[in-house]
């Protein structure tokens, strides 16, 4: 390998993984003493500092081999931007509210909820689908195959994690503690689910579909699933479900689904399989991983912060419930002048919203909001609205949706025991100054 | 499998180095807060997830008893013998209990 090889952080992580002491050799000149404690000689640290933008003052203790966090990090989450990440194994990132202010979220900007580990390979010229179990007729399907034999279409899907806003439950609950940003609506393009099962045939029988992804379970056990969900076939039947290759247009990002995945918008993200390789009908409910015990499930009646619940009295969650988010301002955001345009997302799973309002005097008085209708079904809705801050100082911005059928955003959680649907309203500071 | 675990490892060096940087509590065990029973906890934790996803946890003891019980039963882990067991129950309920004391900073 030539030692002047084009410096890029790829290259880089390539060589670490091959042959760290090489790679430390190559990249930042410096040999490892016997005892791999400090190094003989770090001329090279330029390069790597160059890389990430700093010198590294403690260099002397990096371990031979490391891979510097901020390299590793950014070669994670390649081809995204801005994300905070909550988790590198399983990878969880999720996106602060103010860089989702786009009417459709850049790839760059969706979140990541893996479950498992993602497959290394992932070719869309050799990956196949398979439908299959209660169906006339079990079809093998390759990407060119679904984009040749059925309609293709683009839309605006939502797509939304079932524990998003995890974070603010008290007592806390398990899982990745998610805030605002696990919610994103970017175009998808791919053929509608209901014409691959009905091209497959539909057998009465079969009520719920069953879907299979390429990842790993983190045990790396062989054959043991890290997630399997599935949803009613009434449900899978409908207009808005697509089995999608394209993202925004372009291949699916790798953390996304690369290179096929079901988008199911309005209904918690978990059953947007990713990676997807089989969906198969049942004449029961499926239960395959995280269908069951209380995974993506609540309650079936209000309950008491911290309640004990007898897993038989959950039940699975299905649409996702009426919320909204304040894109801009950014909060924490200092203005010069009283006039401020507010800006956002709303929607509400399998509905639409009808109306968003806006209050900056903490809930007491409400203005309403320009909303824009949906791109289509199941995208969310933009709203945005002037609001003028009487005298300096501090302000919230609250923002609360209503949907079709009624359904208002609450003030207050919803407590459940593993944390999902927090739909509450979404505050954002804004100093006037 | 080699590869994951490399892989393992780099995530393991990779934590390690995080709180060095960036926090005044230094760690070795990546987000984990270096008390007693840190290291049993890091160790066998990481063997499937970076230890991030249970730094952001707050559970009591019970909570955290029946995670384990969990990822026994349905998550492929081998069971953790004593006294490790009772090390890592005692740290993970002392230090990330419901009062969340060490919640990552982000």
């Amino acid at each position: 390998m030539s030692e002047n090889k084009k410096l890029d952080s790829q290259s880089v992580l390539d060589l670490y993984e091959k042959d760290p002491v090489e790679a430390d050799r190559i990249y930042l000149g410096r040999v490892a003493h016997k005892d791999r404690r400090g190094f003989l000689k770090g001329a090279g640290l330029a390069t790597l500092g160059s890389l990430i933008g700093a010198s590294i003052p403690f260099h002397r203790n990096m371990p031979s081999g490391l891979i510097p966090v901020a390299l590793a990090d950014e070669h994670l989450m390649a081809g995204k931007d801005g994300l905070t990440m909550l988790n590198d194994r399983p990878l969880n990132a999720e996106t602060p509210p103010h860089l989702l202010d786009d009417a459709i979220t850049p790839t760059s900007r969706h979140f990541i909820r893996n479950n498992g580990i993602p497959p290394e390979e992932v070719n869309p010229d050799s990956w196949t689908l398979t439908i299959d179990g209660l169906v006339d007729t079990p079809l093998k399907l390759s990407i060119a195959d679904l984009k040749s034999k059925f309609d293709v279409v683009t839309m605006a899907l939502t797509i939304e994690c079932g524990g998003n806003g995890r974070a603010f439950f008290n007592p806390p609950a398990k899982g990745n503690q998610w805030t605002y940003g696990a919610v994103a609506c970017s175009e998808w393009t791919g053929v509608r689910l209901k014409d691959v099962l009905n091209a497959a045939g539909v057998k009465k029988e079969a009520i719920y579909t069953a879907h299979v992804g390429a990842d790993d379970h983190l045990s790396m056990k062989e054959g043991k699933l890290p997630i399997s969900r599935g949803m009613p076939i009434e449900k899978a039947l409908t207009d808005n479900i697509l089995i999608a290759f394209e993202q925004n247009g372009q291949a699916l990002h790798p953390h996304n689904g690369a290179p096929l995945r079901l988008v199911v918008p309005g209904w918690p993200g978990s059953c947007s399989q990713k990676w997807l390789t089989r969906i198969y009908l049942r004449d029961v409910v499926h239960d395959g991983p995280k269908m069951t015990g209380t995974s993506y499930r609540v309650p079936n009646r209000p309950v008491e912060p911290g309640e004990k619940v007898d897993k038989k009295d959950f039940n699975i969650i299905e649409r996702m419930p009426v919320k909204s988010l304040i894109t801009a301002p950014a909060t924490g955001t200092s203005v010069a002048g009283s006039d401020v345009e507010v800006r956002g997302h709303a929607w509400s799973g399998d509905r639409t919203v009808s109306e968003v309002h806006v209050s900056i005097d903490f809930g007491v008085t409400w203005q309403k909001a320009e909303l824009d209708a949906p791109a289509n079904s199941g995208a969310w809705q933009n709203f945005k609205t002037q609001i003028k801050l009487p005298q300096q100082g501090y302000y919230e911005i609250w923002a609360k949706a209503i949907d079709d059928a009624g359904d208002a955003q609450p003030h207050a959680i919803n407590w459940n025991p593993k944390g999902y649907l927090n739909n509450s309203m979404h505050r954002v500071a804004v100093r006037y100054s | 499998m080699f590869k994951r675990i490399v892989c393992v490892g780099a995530s393991l060096l990779i934590g390690a180095t995080l709180n060095v940087s960036a926090s005044e509590e230094e760690s070795e065990f990546g987000l984990l807060v270096n008390k007693p029973g840190a290291e049993e906890t890091f160790i066998y934790c990481t063997a499937c997830h970076s230890e991030k996803i249970v730094a952001q946890q707050g559970l009591t003891r019970e909570g955290w008893e029946e995670l384990l019980v969990w990822m026994v039963d349905e998550q492929e882990m081998d069971p953790i013998e004593e006294p490790d067991y009772s090390r890592i129950i005692d740290y993970l309920s002392k230090h990330y209990n419901t009062d969340r004391p060490n919640f990552p900073k982000r």
